[in-house]
């Protein structure tokens, strides 16, 4: 295989010894193979360390695709987080550490966060949220958007965040599918030193929808209309006064929409039990964070990586969690590496696009800072291509004397890392690593039988982990399509991947009609459909294009309606479009005006053909084309 | 023109029956108006009352006449002048009647406005205007004296005096004696014959009484002036009323949750041991600490000195003994004059203190050097004094707000080799600049200056650019820090304080005595500066692994509900703090809720009313008594003893007080003497500079005058040399204070002694809760008088002053020797000590 040719089988790269004698994780193999063994007693014995008010009575139950899992116990994630650690004795201990582009710092204690999410859930309360209402936060990455899922987790209901970066149509859809009762949103995000406004977003979103809305200000305070409340006011003017609701642990905590190949963004649930249980074993042993850590992932409250290891993971352990709202190089190239040295950061988590962009800016730059609180880098997101890896080890890592690089995969519908290199094992550039514990992944082809070592195949999971998705809100049906798309009762996560003869898996990218920008997916559905909702587009075709920062960029097909001619202005006016519908990240990076698109003849426009013929490959079989 | 008025009135409801005669269907209120000639609001209040008579009827679109036929279409005089007063203030008004069945009520005023009395006088009319009124001309008997508000006057000498008043002007006032918030003026009304008729009065919200205070009294003396030329009748002797008994004792028992989740939970153990097994009971304590070296006796009694042959470093136990396992903890909350909160935790407290000794080093400093500081509470200076301590240097801190002599007095006593210095600090929200101060201090002097300059990170910056430094172990006597006392006479002297004793000493009140849990936030609000912000703002926090809130300003700014909104938000649950700060809350009436769960008060007595409106406002209260040269304290309330208001409690463990006269011969427990110390607790001072011991043979010599009861329980009557000698008797200024304080009327007090015929005169002058009109103001002195001479006992009347503020230094302690300076036109002396906001006591 071509991909095979471009890594060097025997390059091992390993952590420094002292990580490795300390790791949380010792005996990587035999702990896996009691995952799978006894998967009761493991993941039993890990939910002991939390709080149940109702002790569970079966760990698991599985009738696949259906699994279910801490089977009549009652808990509440958010009273895990906050009450259990407060009366542990961590009141005073920093919680949270929200950092600015500007250096400016705000942190909060577990004592101070538990106070302020008690007053906010007493807050929503007396607006009507009750046990199971959807709550959409449209927030940037504020401790004020923190504070408002975990006030929603705490009374029970169901958060959704919908990244503050994604525009109106993708918000409103998202608001009508969870069936939101209230909206928490935020007027403005900071980034490269300028507001961004989200107000106007939001405002046109929401246009005559019968819904409350919560405005978290920092731009100005504006009139609020009838059912709208300002955020600071309804937190400070309620007193701490709501208790945690304790719920089944298969009580939804959270929905989380992402993107499918067809039709609309699927509302992935994760459930207060095993998500709880889950995301917090992978943070001990895969990121190998210790009690006294500062912990940072880079990522959102709008991604998965940021519920399971900004906000839930890390407060659930007790653990101080760093949150930076703006770009990782603004004000110059160093900010990310400031701030470890600052705050003696000891793992941090972030994505490959950012570990490419650190490479184009060179390795002085964190050459310049202390780094040597830094232990572990933790990359995920998209395939972490050698060369990034290397250089990541080489100048973040110093060579793997001060730390390890530890690539890992997983997505929205897995909650926490599925496949990874545990930093007991050296990392091989290309491989994401190894099934972790509670995993069991294979490659197969489309009848569902493995494929041999080194060939490539779709990536399937033959059992369920606690913190696996329970279902696709309000579209049960389309999570069973998951477990269906291969015989044989496996989950099929839609990336093409290889497996080598040591279990290493390398993924490639995705099977589907899905684009990963920056570590984001997006369904080539929203942005088709963003474009010819715009009147000059006939029709419109997308595909994804190698990128060397974002890993892959949108470039789209437009065929334009009868009238309508091709011009630098309409591009720029159809980007603009897809940008205010969809966000920032599904802009296309390029716009091409075609006479047609090539079809099936079913009439599917054939990405395969725009796609080969943009990177100048074979085709393939094009039995199915209309010409 | 009064009697013309009032037929007006009169004649002006006949105009109005006629006309609702003649208009059955019903006439508009602007009709009315129209048909008088006058306004609306008067056509209203004739309509209402004579609705309220019956003789109108009010209907959907105005009125119409009612069905009772007009039977009394004539008025007494009397009723007329109710009429008339009410007309011309619009307030509530009452008339009294005497008639052979009693006395009858008549009230007539706007609508919405309170009617707190009824139809009859209540049974304490000695509270109400009208009443004291009646009383004052005999035509009521003196009924029993019970008090209905805080402000109603009880006390039978008082109200004697005030009766006689009334009879001398005519005019009673009441100040919301009988309702809260209501204030009213009383005159008497006199028939042809000069009999006493009655009385009319009028009512006012309180919060207006001040403005309305002229109008009322003049509207009030016209009318009832109707009967003005007859003689009042030969004022009646009331007989002497017998006395209520004197101010009782009040044993307060602190609350149960209190009580049993206290961290000592056997205090009366506790003293035994502190006393009789010193190395068991503190060397117990003390080996929570590192020591790098292991002391050989705790306690020496021959020397008075503790851990001798210790080693250890108390950056070292307030830092590093706390990592990896705190690292994240927050140790230190800041909150800067700019407003900027910042959070600190232990990993970072460490790292910037043992670079910031890095930075010291490299500048020269050595073990056992002086280096002065002359910064405002904060980070800054926080961390300054963690890093000198942590080389072994010794912090001599000086609070901003010295002037310059005094900053060059101490700078030269200390013999400091280095000034690290602010080039200013925030008051009341005012950036007030030091450099001036600091640079006249210097001139003539080669002292280097490492400056923080206001507004930047720069000295954070450079201390960050420090080779990290390694505590260095040091003896336990090891001078650690020097503060000079603030002193409200005399010269500062220089008290020097170690490392070990003071570690255990401070560390064992902040756990026992203040009662802090692990994982609880506190908060002082004295000046990091001062011994209580170097005790218990900085180092008894960090020692037990801690948080500890600091703040540059003002607690009560901008405003007191900012300190109650801070409380709350940062979830404080101790707090230090002075009478003086309580006091100024007081002052602003009720607290907002907050997460307070104690409340310690130290820097002067705590007078009893203080005592309570903390008990109901904040928490529990928790007096102690200590001094600079004692490092924590030496007297106090643990919460598991019941409290005495006004008695700031026992010897706490280690210490041994007494009562003595001058002679040293101890006093029985009732008598007035001098407070001294037999022992004194770990955190004694190690030297002192430039002064004269306070240990006379066995006795530490306190300086403060004090009682104790048989109990044990001590009271602070103020400094000796603040002692009045007002004819035989001998009060400590705390003690008049304390007696002013329980008026309600009286925010604040400061009493003080000036040369008069028999000894002398005491003078207090008093800061009046609510502003208080020029009319009022001989009023409520007279009122103060007879509270005082009730409460005082047989002593020459005190004179009574009125002030706006009074001088304090910065600790918060009355500067009564300027107050005294300010009366007698002397020369005040030294006021380099004086908080910067006194401007004169603008006594009047």
């Amino acid at each position: 295989m071509a991909v095979q040719k471009l890594l060097k089988a025997e390059e091992r790269l390993w952590a420094p010894e002292e990580v490795r004698r300390k790791a949380n994780l010792q005996n990587f193999f035999e702990e896996y193979r009691r995952s799978l063994e006894d998967p009761e007693g493991f993941w039993g014995e890990w939910a002991k360390r939390f709080y149940w008010e109702r002790p569970l009575q079966k760990v698991l139950e599985w009738d696949l695709p259906e699994h279910r899992w801490f089977l009549g116990g009652t808990t509440n994630v958010v009273y895990n987080a906050l009450e259990r650690n407060v009366e542990r004795g961590l009141r005073n201990k920093v919680a949270l550490l929200y950092l600015a582009e500007d250096g400016r710092e705000e942190k909060l204690t577990y004592g101070e966060l538990l106070d302020r999410v008690r007053r906010l859930a007493t807050g929503l309360k007396r607006l009507g949220v009750e046990k199971g209402d959807r709550v959409v936060i449209y927030m940037p990455l504020t401790l004020e958007g923190i504070v408002a899922m975990l006030a929603t987790a705490y009374l029970g209901a169901i958060h959704s965040v919908v990244y503050a970066g994604l525009g109106v149509s993708a918000l409103r859809e998202r608001i009508l599918d969870a069936g939101a009762k209230l909206l928490i949103a935020g007027d403005v995000s900071f980034r490269r030193g300028k507001g961004v406004d989200l107000r106007s977003i939001v405002e046109e979103a929401i246009k005559d929808l019968p819904l409350k809305a919560v405005w978290f200000q920092r731009a100005f305070k504006a009139e609020l209309p009838e059912g709208h409340h300002d955020f600071q006011e309804l937190l400070w003017g309620n007193p701490p006064e709501a208790q945690a609701e304790m719920v089944d642990a298969e009580h939804p905590l959270f929905i989380l929409y992402t993107s499918g190949s067809t039709g609309k963004p699927k509302g992935v649930v994760h459930v207060h039990g095993g998500y709880m249980v889950g995301t917090t074993y992978h943070l001990r042993t895969f990121f190998d964070v210790k009690d006294q850590d500062i912990f940072w992932a880079t990522s959102d409250i709008g991604w998965i990586v940021g519920h399971s290891y900004i906000v839930y993971a890390p407060l659930l352990e007790g653990i101080t969690s760093v949150l930076r709202e703006g770009a990782p190089d603004y004000p110059d190239p160093g900010a990310f590496w400031q701030v470890v040295e600052r705050y003696r950061v000891n793992v941090m988590f972030t994505a490959p696009t950012a570990v490419r962009l650190f490479m184009k800016f060179g390795p002085e730059w964190p050459g310049k800072y202390d780094l040597s609180s830094l232990r572990l880098i933790a990359v995920a997101g998209e395939p972490l291509n050698p060369e990034a890896l290397r250089w990541a080890y080489r100048h973040l890592a110093d060579e793997g004397r001060r730390g390890f690089v530890a690539d890992n995969w997983w997505q929205t519908e897995l909650g926490g890392p599925t496949l990874g290199t545990p930093l007991v094992l050296p990392a091989k550039p290309g491989f994401a690593g190894v099934a972790l514990p509670g995993v069991e992944a294979e490659v197969v082809d489309e009848e569902g039988k493995p494929v041999p070592p080194g060939q490539g195949g779709l990536l399937v999971l033959k059992r369920p982990f606690p913190h696996m998705m329970r279902t696709v809100w309000g579209h049960h049906d389309r999570y069973l399509q998951y477990w269906r798309e291969v015989p044989g009762n496996v989950y099929v996560a839609g990336d093409v991947a290889s497996k080598d003869e040591e279990g290493y898996f390398s993924v490639l990218g995705r099977a589907d009609d899905v684009l990963n920008v920056a570590g984001h997916r997006i369904g080539t559905a929203d942005v088709e459909s963003a474009l010819v909702s715009h009147p000059a587009v006939a029709e419109a075709a997308v595909i994804g294009v190698p990128d060397p920062l974002k890993g892959e960029a949108i470039k789209a097909f437009v065929v334009l309606r009868l009238g309508q001619t091709p011009s630098e202005e309409l591009k720029e006016s159809l980007i603009a479009h897809v940008r205010r519908e969809l966000g920032p990240i599904a802009t296309p990076s390029q716009v091409v005006f075609l006479d047609k698109l090539p079809k099936t003849r079913s009439g599917k426009i054939l990405r395969r053909l725009l796609k080969a013929k943009e990177l100048g490959k074979d085709p393939g079989d094009l039995s199915t084309l209309e010409e | 023109m009064a009697r013309k008025r009032s037929l007006s009135t009169v004649q002006a409801a006949l105009r109005i029956l006629a006309y609702l005669a003649e208009h059955p269907e019903g006439v508009e209120v602007k009709e009315v108006a129209r048909l008088l000639g006058k306004s609306l609001s008067t056509a209203y209040a004739l309509l209402n009352s004579l609705e309220e008579e019956g003789f109108a009827v009010k209907t959907e679109r105005g009125y119409r006449l009612g069905q009772a036929k007009p039977l009394r279409l004539e008025t007494t005089p009397l009723e007329e002048a109710l009429e008339e007063l009410y007309l011309r203030t619009r307030e509530r008004c009452y008339l009294a009647l005497l008639t052979p069945e009693g006395v009858r009520l008549k009230t007539r005023g706007r609508q919405g406005q309170p009617h707190p009395l009824g139809d009859t006088l209540p049974e304490e009319v000695h509270a109400l205007a009208l009443g004291k009124v009646l009383l004052a001309y005999g035509a009521l008997p003196l009924p029993p004296l019970h008090p209905r508000t805080p402000y109603t006057l009880t006390d039978p000498l008082a109200l004697e005096a005030e009766l006689a008043r009334i009879r001398e002007s005519g005019l009673a006032a009441e100040m919301e004696e009988y309702a809260l918030g209501l204030s009213a003026l009383a005159a008497p009304l006199f028939g042809p014959e000069g009999g006493l008729l009655g009385a009319l009065g009028v009512v006012v919200p309180a919060r207006r009484f001040p403005f309305a205070f002229g109008r009322l009294a003049r509207a009030l003396s016209e009318v009832a002036q109707v009967s003005a030329h007859l003689r009042p009748p030969e004022p009646p002797s009331l007989a002497p009323p017998a006395l209520e008994p004197g101010p009782h004792l009040e044993v307060v028992e602190p609350p149960r949750p209190l009580k049993e989740e206290a961290n000592l939970r056997d205090y009366a153990a506790a003293y035994r041991a502190g006393l009789e097994d010193p190395e068991a009971f503190f060397g117990g304590f003390a080996r929570e600490f590192v020591w790098e070296t292991p002391w050989e006796k705790a306690w020496d009694p021959e020397s008075r000195r503790w851990f001798l042959g210790g080693h250890t470093n108390a950056a070292l136990n307030a830092l590093d003994r706390h990592l990896p396992a705190k690292a994240q903890q927050v140790a230190l909350l800041t909150l800067n004059g700019e407003g900027q909160l910042a959070k600190w935790t232990y990993r970072e407290l460490l790292d910037l203190s043992r670079r910031l000794a890095g930075v010291f080093q490299a500048l020269g400093v050595r073990r056992g050097d002086r280096v002065a500081l002359y910064l405002p509470t904060g980070a800054e200076a926080a961390l300054s004094l963690l890093a000198l301590a942590r080389i072994g240097a010794i912090h001599v801190a000086l609070p901003v707000g010295l002037g310059p002599e005094a900053l060059k007095e101490r700078l030269l006593q200390s013999q400091a080799r280095m000034l690290v210095a602010a080039d200013g600090y925030f008051r009341r929200g005012q950036l007030i600049p030091l450099r001036p101060v600091v640079e006249a201090a210097l001139s003539g002097l080669e002292l280097p200056v490492l400056w923080h300059t206001r507004g930047t990170t720069e000295f954070l910056e450079r201390a960050s650019e420090g080779k990290p430094v390694e505590a260095v172990a040091v003896p336990a006597q090891h001078p650690l820090f020097i503060l000079y006392t603030s002193g409200s006479t005399g010269k500062p002297k220089g008290v020097v304080h170690g490392h070990g004793g003071y570690m255990v000493g401070v560390g064992w009140a902040l756990r026992y005595l203040f009662d802090l849990k692990p994982g609880e936030v506190f908060h002082t609000t004295a000046d990091l500066f001062w011994v209580v912000g170097h005790s218990f703002g900085l180092y008894a926090p960090l020692f037990l692994g801690g948080t500890s809130l600091l703040v540059e300003d003002r607690p009560d700014h901008p405003s007191p509900a900012a300190f109650y909104e801070r409380l709350k938000r940062l979830g404080v649950d101790v707090l230090l703090t002075s009478p003086t700060v309580l006091r100024t809350l007081r002052r602003h009436g009720e607290a907002r809720p907050t997460s307070l769960r104690l409340v310690g008060s130290v820097g002067e007595a705590l007078a009893p009313e203080v005592w309570r409106w903390t008990r109901e406002n904040l928490a529990w209260p928790l007096d102690n008594w200590w001094q600079t040269e004692l490092g924590a304290p030496a007297l106090a309330t643990p919460i598991t003893l019941p409290a005495k208001p006004g008695f700031v409690g026992v010897p706490l463990p280690g210490v041994e007080a007494r009562v003595v006269d001058g002679e040293g011969r101890v006093l029985p427990p009732g008598a007035k003497g001098h407070l001294v110390l037999l022992r004194t607790g770990p955190a004694h001072m190690v030297d002192l500079l430039g002064g004269e011991s306070p240990w006379k043979g066995e006795l530490f010599w306190t300086g403060d005058l004090a009682t104790w009861d048989e109990e044990g329980y001590f009271r602070i009557l103020g400094r000796s040399e603040e002692v009045i000698k007002a004819g035989e008797a001998r009060l400590g200024t705390a003690e008049v204070e304390a007696a002013a304080l329980t008026h309600p009327q009286v925010a604040e007090a400061a009493a003080i002694g000036i040369p008069g015929e028999e000894g002398e005169e005491i003078v207090v002058f008093v800061v009046p809760r609510k502003e208080v009109p020029e009319e009022l103001k001989a009023l409520l002195a007279e009122k103060l008088k007879a509270h005082l001479l009730r409460h005082l006992g047989p002593v020459p009347p005190p004179r009574i002053l009125f002030a706006e503020r009074l001088p304090r230094t910065r600790s918060g302690k009355i500067l009564r020797r300027l107050l005294k300076a300010e009366l007698l036109g002397l020369e005040p002396g030294d006021v380099s000590v004086l908080e910067e906001e006194y401007g004169g006591t603008k006594a009047s």
